[in-house]
């Protein structure tokens, strides 16, 4: 029999390697933990897909199972959705309290989820069964969620005769969220997404020059929450102090020697927290193999 | 003869596995038709660990229905820490081997293995398992689940063959109610009758396929029986009625 997608379901992508929407941990003590900080790209796609509906009208629904056993759990609607976090200026796991995450007789060496987003009788999105990430302790999934770079710069395509440039937006909803403006016309956006050398490239240099701008003028959340990630990887420095001892004038940010320092130790942190480094050269050997295989063709 | 439930270690299984083998070269070469309990097996200290909280059980009972069965082995089993033993396959040979002759042979694919044998290296094949998904289908169910039940305790049903298959049968309140509304008329007591025969318009299997449908685009796990029955089309609301 032909199944027939009418409703034009959207895929959740959970504990994938990538950019995943909805991460779940599992422990020994048969808990579980939910991280759904990440739902830009299911927001997106719902707005073009289904544009009427909106998005407290969603529900999100998660099912532990095993066999024909299943446990559910609504963790709130796509406006509000509940979710576990990680404060990583403090290092720790902040547990979402009043949420039933006990598995039952379902042991959390052998569950399953799978991720439902409802609307009505209509599945939205949803995701493919899929395991937990198992951890012996909460505080371990520290080691292993990373901080999202989503959070602290955005990426928009505009249209402009530089290839790159960034500064913080000027328009709401996200009004002075440090943003990377990319050239439309290029397509640098979806080269960004695509090779991880491009991305390495522009993430490091606008995160640098971000943070100088912030430590001028920290005048909103978005800016703040830049340099307190920032000021994770200073073992010396804190932000506030040098803004109030060591900026007279918005050139000292260029030329004192603590602020460079403080900048220098955030863009290494920041180039290795999110692995640049090794992303830009598996990208380059991809390419290089790639190029080897075409010879290689020839040659046979 | 009341035993004290146990579940089988390793070495238990293994003799129980073999105790099927032969059972099913005997019946294959005709030597025998009717089986008895393993008692030697279920009784041998070094095959079997204790269950906790468990409850004793008649080896010598034989059951109206799978319904029946279901109910009484739920029973006994009530107060067992689920979380350990729910898909222990120790717990459901012993069960299989000590009401042995319930189960095997079948009346149909009567001599296959894994309906009366779980093996720990073949999950994906649980659901054949007699002693095991009866009493699954009633724990998750209770009341509901007679029409799933109705049918001799070695009887592989259809409706056995598609829960076994796929969850979608067994995964959902608002499905097995449905199905009970279309397809299951309840008599006296624990006991019914199917009301629909294989190859008619709106049968059993063409629900699945249905549900199968529905599943891809509608959230059937979260609806009720009626809010089901509603997408289903004239043919199956039919029988609805024709079933009051």
């Amino acid at each position: 029999m032909t199944l027939l997608n009418f409703t034009k379901r959207i895929e959740i992508f959970c504990n994938t390697e990538g950019n995943s929407d909805i991460s779940i941990y599992a422990n020994s003590k048969n808990e579980y933990f939910v991280f759904q900080e990440n739902l830009s790209r299911i927001k997106d796609e719902i707005s073009k897909k289904f544009p009427d509906i909106n998005f407290s009208q969603i529900k999100i629904f998660l099912e532990a199972y095993r066999d024909a056993f299943r446990k559910e759990t609504q963790w709130g609607t796509l406006d509000n959705p509940i979710t576990d976090k990680i404060d990583f200026f403090n290092k720790k796991v902040v547990i979402e309290k009043d949420i039933n995450r006990n598995l039952g007789e379902i042991d959390s060496s052998n569950v399953r989820f799978r991720a439902i987003m409802s609307f009505n009788e209509s599945i939205i999105a949803a995701s493919e069964g899929f395991r937990p990430l198992p951890i012996s302790n909460k505080e371990e999934i520290l080691k292993v969620q990373k901080f999202k770079d989503s959070q602290l710069m955005g990426v928009l395509e505009i249209d402009m005769e530089e290839l790159f440039s960034c500064n913080f937006h000027t328009e709401p909803p996200h009004e002075g969220k440090p943003v990377i403006y990319v050239n439309k016309k290029l397509g640098i956006k979806s080269d960004i997404s695509s090779d991880s050398r491009i991305k390495s490239l522009i993430f490091s240099s606008a995160f640098k020059e971000l943070i100088r701008k912030s430590i001028v003028d920290p005048d909103n959340e978005y800016k703040k929450r830049l340099l307190d990630y920032a000021q994770t990887f200073s073992e010396t420095h804190k932000w506030e102090d040098l803004k109030a001892d060591k900026v007279e004038v918005p050139t000292d940010v260029f030329e004192n020697q603590e602020i460079n320092e403080f900048i220098d130790d955030a863009a290494s942190g920041y180039i290795s927290a999110f692995n640049l480094l090794k992303k830009y050269q598996d990208q380059k050997n991809e390419i290089t193999d790639d190029l080897d295989a075409e010879e290689n063709e020839y040659e046979n | 003869m009341k035993i004290k439930i146990r579940k089988f270690n390793q070495k238990g299984n293994e003799i129980f596995s073999n105790f099927v083998k032969n059972s099913k070269k005997e019946f294959t070469s005709k030597k025998k038709s009717k089986f008895k309990v393993p008692i030697n097996i279920i009784n041998d200290k070094s095959l079997t660990e204790p269950v906790n909280l468990a409850g004793e059980i008649d080896i010598n009972k034989s059951f109206e229905n799978a319904f029946e069965y279901a109910v009484y082995i739920n029973d006994k089993i009530k107060n067992i820490d689920l979380k350990k033993y729910r898909w222990d396959d120790g717990l459901f040979n012993w069960i299989s081997a000590a009401l042995f002759p319930n189960f095997f042979p079948g009346i149909r694919s009567g001599i296959d293995e894994k309906r009366v044998f779980l093996s720990d290296i073949s999950k994906s094949k649980w659901r054949r398992h007699f002693a095991r998904t009866l009493w699954e289908i009633y724990h998750v169910y209770k009341e509901a689940s007679l029409c799933l039940l109705f049918k001799e305790t070695n009887n592989f049903s259809d409706e056995l063959e598609t829960i076994s298959k796929s969850p979608i049968m067994f995964s959902c309140k608002g499905i097995v109610e449905a199905y009970s509304d279309m397809y299951f008329k309840k008599d006296k007591g624990n006991s019914g009758k199917q009301t629909y025969k294989r190859g008619e318009v709106a049968d059993f299997r063409n629900f699945i396929d249905e549900l199968y449908q529905l599943e891809l685009n509608l959230d059937i796990f979260r609806m009720s029986k009626d809010q089901i029955i509603s997408k289903l089309n004239k043919a199956f609301n039919d029988r609805v009625e024709k079933n009051k």
